[in-house]
């Protein structure tokens, strides 16, 4: 009778005790995975092919994080110089060149770093890398809430068909630099003003905006395409990148041109546009 | 003629060396008793060769020790300690098994900022060129 009370005893201690290893464990939950780990666990990857990465294209993500730290820090070097109306436009414009080749430089890093993954994983994982990344980069973005645009044209994924409309300065390119000087809220005598700096601006604009998006579509597509070759990547990435540059600038160049001229209002206007520039994943970390 | 009793008979065994009178007289005409007694003689003789060992144990004592033990052997007992933290150590693994956590999943939007590919994404670097682009404002 006393070894059955015994045994009943030690029963009851490891329920109790397997209930409290329950609860303890739970508890402590799931850790939040490090951004390699985020990768491997995302992609399936094995522990040879995460190797075979990291041996391939080692410092990644030290690498794109200062890179993004970078960035955030010259666009808040930006944002300071336009909020102080007595700085001079050089100083604005070399900064925003540094903004620019900042972004760029990441954007560099992050284009290798998907060419050494895609080098090292099979035919399913290389498709649901292929899949986000033509999900970031469709205009809409991961975030959702943009309207995808799925008209029919000339190739290339399906959420750019159709967006090309052509060299010439249509109608819906025209309504876009338009909305340059709404969003500042330039008035006449200033756009008159600008356009005189900078003649060829309306046009330039126009022209090089769609240009970007028909050169980000077709680095979308190549980066979408497994059996593209690297250097087609880096080709399309560059024409991408050369092509922003000269877009970004030339508007630097414009608003710079009447910078005396505008108002405390258009100035904070400038800087809401600022701060568009952040709204990145590296802008709000 | 009446034959002697058993009772008789064992009075005679015992007082062998002073038998009376009249069971002896009864005897020397009497076959029947004669052998009876010589059979219970028998008997007597190994009887009293046996000797009953003596102990001289307290049962009760060793009983009820015994009993005292059995009551208080699995509690304080170092093996019954070794079997309560066993148990003990049993149940919190087997707990923290059946507890862990699953697979660690990870959704498309944490995969694209471990990569930080939202970088790669069309928008303007300064931000001035975001309604060329046709961002739409937000902030």
């Amino acid at each position: 009778m006393t070894k059955r009370i015994f045994h009943v005893g030690l029963l009851t201690c490891v329920l109790i005790a397997g209930a409290g290893g329950y609860t303890l464990r739970r508890n402590l939950g799931v850790p939040e995975p490090k951004a390699l780990d985020c990768t491997r666990y995302w992609l399936s990857l094995s522990a040879p092919q995460c190797e075979q990465i990291r041996e391939d294209d080692p410092g990644f993500h030290e690498e794109a994080e200062a890179l993004a730290a970078a960035l955030q820090g010259q666009q808040e070097v930006l944002i300071g110089l336009v909020s102080e109306a007595e700085t001079p436009a050089d100083e604005i414009r070399r900064q925003a060149g540094a903004v620019v080749e900042a972004h760029h430089a990441l954007v560099r890093r992050i284009v290798r770093h998907l060419l050494a993954v895609r080098r090292h994983v099979d035919v399913r994982q290389c498709r649901l890398l292929n899949q986000v990344c033509a999900n970031v980069m469709r205009p809409s973005g991961l975030q959702g809430g943009g309207r995808v645009r799925q008209q029919r044209g000339r190739g290339g994924p399906p959420w750019a068909e159709g967006q090309g409309e052509g060299m010439g300065m249509g109608r819906r390119q025209r309504r876009r630099y338009g909305q340059l000087g709404s969003s500042l809220g330039l008035t006449e005598a200033q756009q008159a003003a600008a356009t005189e700096a900078y003649p060829s601006y309306e046009s330039d604009a126009a022209r090089l905006a769609e240009e970007v998006r028909a050169a980000h579509a077709r680095l979308a597509e190549v980066l979408a395409d497994a059996e593209t070759a690297d250097a087609a990547v880096e080709q399309a990435l560059e024409e991408f990148i050369g092509l922003r540059s000269e877009l970004e600038m030339g508007t630097v160049d414009y608003v710079l041109s009447i910078w005396p001229m505008l108002s405390a209002e258009q100035q904070q206007r400038l800087i809401g546009l600022s701060q568009r520039g952040r709204r990145w994943r590296g802008g709000r970390s | 003629m009446e034959h002697l009793s058993d009772g008789q008979l064992l009075d005679m065994l015992s007082q062998r060396r002073s038998e009376p009178e009249a069971p002896a007289g009864h005897l020397a005409e009497c076959a029947s008793c004669r052998q009876r007694l010589a059979s219970m003689r028998e008997t007597w003789d190994v009887l009293g060769e046996w000797s009953v060992e003596d102990r001289a144990t307290d049962l009760t004592g060793r009983i009820m020790g015994k009993a005292q033990a059995a009551r208080s052997i699995y509690l304080w007992q170092p093996r019954a300690v070794v079997r309560i933290a066993a148990s003990i150590a049993i149940g919190i693994g087997l707990g923290g098994f059946v507890g862990r956590p699953g697979p660690v999943s990870v959704s498309d939007q944490q995969a694209a900022e471990a990569m930080y590919l939202d970088a790669l994404a069309l928008h303007s670097s300064t931000g001035w060129a975001s309604p060329l682009l046709g961002e739409t404002g937000g902030d």
